[in-house]
């Protein structure tokens, strides 16, 4: 497969899967949101366990009132 | 993922918003921000849920304060860190919408939409690409650019409103950012 027929069928299959979430309900986007945030967070976890930057005040806020003691 | 909960609570939300209302705290309001990008578009990453509203009554001093939201969410034990004040477990930012034409109209305009089997107000698209416009950083551009990429605009409505509001020389100056134009 040429380079140039790699991208057009990434770019179709980008499309379709925006297209699908797209289509979604409002409640089935606020899940996909609440997943997105779950995973957003353990990335920065991760990351800073790893040495990197530390997960900003602002995801710690978001943390703390998602996931209280 | 460790302490999940099960639902995502946001009709428990609109909830506390009517009671807002209902009190006669906050008149109207609208759903605005990235959160209303991801009703009328796809899901994206945010940590907050951005209410515009506007107060039942005027407020008499020249400096706005946000006392009265403050103390019903005291008075509910929701509890408040700074600009965000969590209503089970979503951080909740409100902005009052009265100083700004732009987003007093926005607010004045917002869809109904059902969530949860309660009504939402929610800034419609053109409104929000408006505020993003004028707010000009980074992350609004991207939003910008995700709603012309999915071609989702009415662009004459778009047109008209940024007129409104003196924003299509912004429009036209900074549309490399977020078109292929």
């Amino acid at each position: 497969m040429s380079s140039e027929s790699q991208i057009a069928e990434l770019t179709k299959r980008k499309n379709i899967s925006r297209s699908y979430l797209r289509s979604l309900s409002p409640e089935a986007k606020i899940v996909q949101l609440f997943n997105l945030q779950e995973q957003y967070y353990e990335m920065l976890t991760v990351r800073e366990a790893k040495g990197g930057r530390p997960v900003p005040a602002k995801w710690k806020k978001w943390h703390a009132a998602r996931h209280p003691e | 993922m460790k302490n999940h909960i099960s639902s995502t609570r946001i009709g428990e939300v609109l909830s506390v918003l009517d009671e807002m209302r209902q009190a006669g705290i906050v008149d109207k309001y609208a759903i605005g921000g990235a959160f209303a990008a991801i009703l009328h578009n796809e899901p994206i990453s945010t940590i907050d849920l951005d209410i515009f509203f506007f107060f039942k009554e005027k407020q008499s001093s020249r400096v706005l304060s946000l006392d009265p939201i403050y103390e019903f969410a005291k008075g509910h034990g929701f509890s408040f860190d700074h600009e965000f004040i969590n209503i089970h477990g979503w951080l909740v930012q409100f902005v009052e919408a009265s100083h700004s034409k732009l987003w007093a109209e926005a607010i004045e305009n917002a869809l109904s939409l059902s969530i949860d089997s309660r009504d939402a107000f929610v800034i419609d698209k053109e409104h929000l690409v408006a505020m993003w416009l004028f707010a000009g950083r980074a992350k609004d551009y991207q939003k910008i650019a995700m709603f012309v990429d999915a071609n989702i605009l009415d662009n004459e409505r778009l047109t008209k409103i940024l007129e409104r509001h003196d924003l299509l020389v912004k429009w036209e100056t900074e549309k490399w950012r977020f078109t292929n134009e």
